[in-house]
């Protein structure tokens, strides 16, 4: 299978990171996994990434509950950046609140929401449509 | 609690992964005691929150369940009673402990 350059994942669980880390790993999908652990972490991430060119992610898999930014607040701030044709996020999350998920619904940013513990199958499926299959047709 | 299916997957998969939870658990029940003392019910939620969801990778059902039902209720704005937080860390506690147990046998 085609591989995909890096999957940011931004969660501040640990164990949730570790568990999602060997899912992906294990799928052999990406060539890289970055980790961040708030939705601040991950826009300085994707500032860094942008200006030297090396590690912009394809595929973010982002947590809604987090402390100091959480996943709303990243895709506000996220809309800055100029990347999201190219781009697809996930917002992986056990979040119950009601209004999380209609805001993930109505968020243009978001590509699919997804219940926790990853289902690495359904996220292998969704980032081969979006990313190989789309690029593909596009040749 | 089904480690064997868990742990199936991968021993030592499993084996970080239990200890990664337990250290992460223990920070959870200390910040958990102190929300308690001071009846920080939106730490609680939070705390509910963060163990739910990591304690369903590890086979922690009752954590989970007692976990989900604090979160629901704080949510709902529907408030607690204390003893369920108390359950709750007597849960994880019991957890720990049987999760210690059966790394150390292995």
């Amino acid at each position: 299978m085609k591989k995909i350059g890096c999957v940011l994942l931004v969660d501040d669980d640990v164990t949730t990171n570790f568990y999602n880390e060997y899912e992906i790993q294990k799928s052999a999908l990406f060539d890289a996994i970055e980790v961040a652990h708030n939705g601040k972490e991950a826009i300085d991430y994707i500032k860094e990434a942008i200006e030297t060119g090396v590690g912009i992610p394809d595929v973010i898999l982002l947590d809604v509950n987090m402390p100091v930014m959480n996943g709303f607040e990243f895709l506000e701030s996220y809309s800055q950046f100029d990347l999201k044709n190219n781009l697809v996020i996930v917002m992986l999350t056990t979040s119950m609140h009601n209004d999380d998920i209609e805001t993930a619904g109505l968020s243009s940013l978001i590509d699919a929401y997804m219940e926790k513990p990853l289902n690495i199958e359904k996220l292998v499926k969704l980032v081969t449509e979006k990313l190989i299959h789309e690029n593909t047709d596009k040749l | 609690m089904n480690y064997q299916r868990i742990e199936k997957v991968d021993q030592n998969f499993f084996q970080s992964l239990a200890s990664i939870y337990m250290s992460s658990a223990n920070e959870v029940i200390l910040t958990l005691e102190q929300a308690v003392q001071e009846r920080d019910m939106s730490r609680i939620q939070f705390c509910a929150h963060k163990i739910k969801s990591s304690s369903c990778l590890v086979g922690a059902s009752y954590v989970e369940q007692t976990a989900r039902t604090i979160e629901l209720s704080l949510e709902k704005g529907e408030g607690i009673e204390m003893g369920l937080v108390h359950k709750l860390i007597y849960y994880i506690r019991e957890f720990l402990t049987e999760l210690n147990v059966y790394l150390n046998a292995k």
